[in-house]
This record gives C-alpha cells, sequence and structure tokens, in this order.
C-alpha cells in the first residue's frame, strides 16, 4: 500500500489524497473501501436532510430558472 | 470492483442511502425512457470521497406525452419537481434546453438533474455507456474515458480534476489514453479549444 505523500499546499495535499484514495480502491476489496466509503456517504446524507431551503430558494441561490408554478 | 467487459462493470460493496436513492429514481425513469449518469456521481459510485448535491442525468428526446407520464410516475413514486409543478411549465423547461430537478417530495438535496441529450456530443453518451451492475440493481454510466475527457478538459474545476484523477487511477488497468484524447478533440470541436 503506497503511504499518503506529503504536500506543499492545499490543491497538492487534496490530489495527494485522490491518489491515495484512489489506490485503496484499486488494491483493496470493494467491501473494505466499501464499508468505509458508505459510512461518510451517509452521513453527508444525513445531514443534507436538515438542508433548510425550500425549492425556489434552493433555485435561486443555483441562480436558475424559477417556474411560475414552482413549489413553494 | 470488476470489468465483467467493456461496457459492464461489478461492483461488489455496500451501498450507501445515495446509492439506494440513485437505483430507486432510475429505476423509474428506465420505465419509459433511456439515460445515462454523467459527471460526479460516476465518480462518487466509483469509491471517489466527496458529497454532492445533484446526480446528473441525460435522457433521449422524448415525445411530450410520453413525458408527462414519466412526470406522473415519478410524482406517484414520491418525487417532486423543484424548477416547476404544472405538466405544461414542467415540459416547457425541457423543450428550452434547461434541466429539470427532481428531488423526494419535501426536500431540495439531494436532486437529480435531468435533462434531454440534444447535442450531437450529448447523444454520444448513449453509444458507450457502461452498466454498473451492484447489488440492488444495474446503473448506466457514461463511458470512463469520456467522463475524465469531460471533467479534465471541459468542466477544469478543482473538484472535477480531482474527479477525474480518482476515475483515472481507480481504473488505470482499464483506462484507454486514446479514447480520452479523441473524446478532448471533441470537445475541442463541440466548445472549443478547451
Amino acid at each position: 500500500m503506497e503511504k499518503l505523500k506529503p504536500s506543499l499546499n492545499n490543491a497538492e495535499s487534496r490530489m495527494n489524497f485522490v491518489d491515495y484514495w484512489a489506490n485503496f480502491v484499486r488494491t483493496h476489496s470493494d467491501k473494505e473501501w466499501g464499508e468505509q466509503h458508505t459510512r461518510f456517504i451517509n452521513s453527508l446524507m444525513l445531514s443534507a436532510k436538515s438542508y433548510p431551503f425550500t425549492p425556489r430558494k434552493y433555485l435561486e441561490m443555483k441562480k436558475e430558472k424559477i417556474g411560475s408554478t414552482a413549489p413553494k | 470492483m470488476q470489468f465483467i467487459n467493456e461496457r459492464k462493470i461489478k461492483l461488489e460493496k455496500p451501498l450507501s442511502d445515495l446509492d439506494k436513492l440513485v437505483i430507486r429514481f432510475t429505476n423509474l425513469i428506465k420505465e419509459h425512457t433511456d439515460y445515462v449518469i454523467i459527471s460526479g456521481y460516476v465518480a462518487i459510485l466509483l469509491g471517489r470521497s466527496r458529497g454532492t448535491e445533484d446526480v446528473d442525468l441525460f435522457i433521449k428526446p422524448i415525445p411530450k406525452p410520453l413525458f408527462l407520464t414519466l412526470y406522473h410516475h415519478l410524482k406517484t413514486s414520491g418525487f417532486w419537481c423543484l424548477n416547476a409543478e404544472s405538466d405544461d411549465e414542467v415540459y416547457s423547461y425541457l423543450e428550452e434546453g434547461l434541466a429539470l430537478r427532481f428531488a423526494l417530495q419535501g426536500e431540495t438535496i439531494p436532486n437529480f438533474e435531468l435533462k434531454i441529450a440534444k447535442k450531437r456530443i450529448d447523444q454520444e453518451v448513449f453509444e458507450d455507456f457502461i452498466e454498473v451492475e451492484t447489488k440492488e440493481g444495474i446503473l448506466n454510466i457514461s463511458s470512463l474515458e469520456r467522463q475524465i475527457a469531460f471533467k479534465r478538459y471541459y468542466l477544469k474545476s478543482e473538484k472535477d480534476l480531482e474527479d477525474a484523477r480518482h476515475i483515472e487511477e481507480s481504473f488505470k488497468d482499464h483506462i484507454i489514453t486514446e479514447k480520452i484524447k479523441k473524446y478532448k478533440r471533441l470537445l475541442e470541436l463541440t466548445h472549443g479549444k478547451t
């Protein structure tokens, strides 16, 4: 297993982690990487549930067209 | 992850709540038309460790009556359209080439950004998409080389460059570099020099 490379700045640090994790995914079983990954994604899904915006507010934030019949 | 053949991947990871929601949504879509998932969720499904607020997918051009049948099916199955509610207004988005966002009724995130593939380069995703066989169903995703090229040479944000790198590194034994170059040239022809 390759070690996580040291980095000089945030962008490099992020990319090094992408390489490290992709290598882990490639060299481990779906079950091994999947259990960690699923816990992480599920925790993000849980926090999305408390997202307070209405459809109109969300579309406004995304700068997208809001239909006259959009749900309130 | 295991390539069964060049158009099929077997994925035996435990599915996340997001994966299950995507399977639920696409199972409804595929009863009415073909679809292909593109962009960020492709990388996430294949192990990229990041969140997303939306899942992008293309559907093939579809006549209004058929689309409305699909729309009503989504509504009766617990999804709402964030952009509009009336049949005519919802379909007008697609006619204008705009995306529609669908989420679980009462929620906004995560949502499905559904768009009709109108341009030639978008329609081509249906020619070489990959089926990902999961424990609870099959998902159609854009070809890996197409995803890498699109993210690296067209979208180009930090997040997109990282997604491209994740796919490339995770599947380094399967990625065909010549295909990435071909899609890069297609993007240049369609959108100008990348």
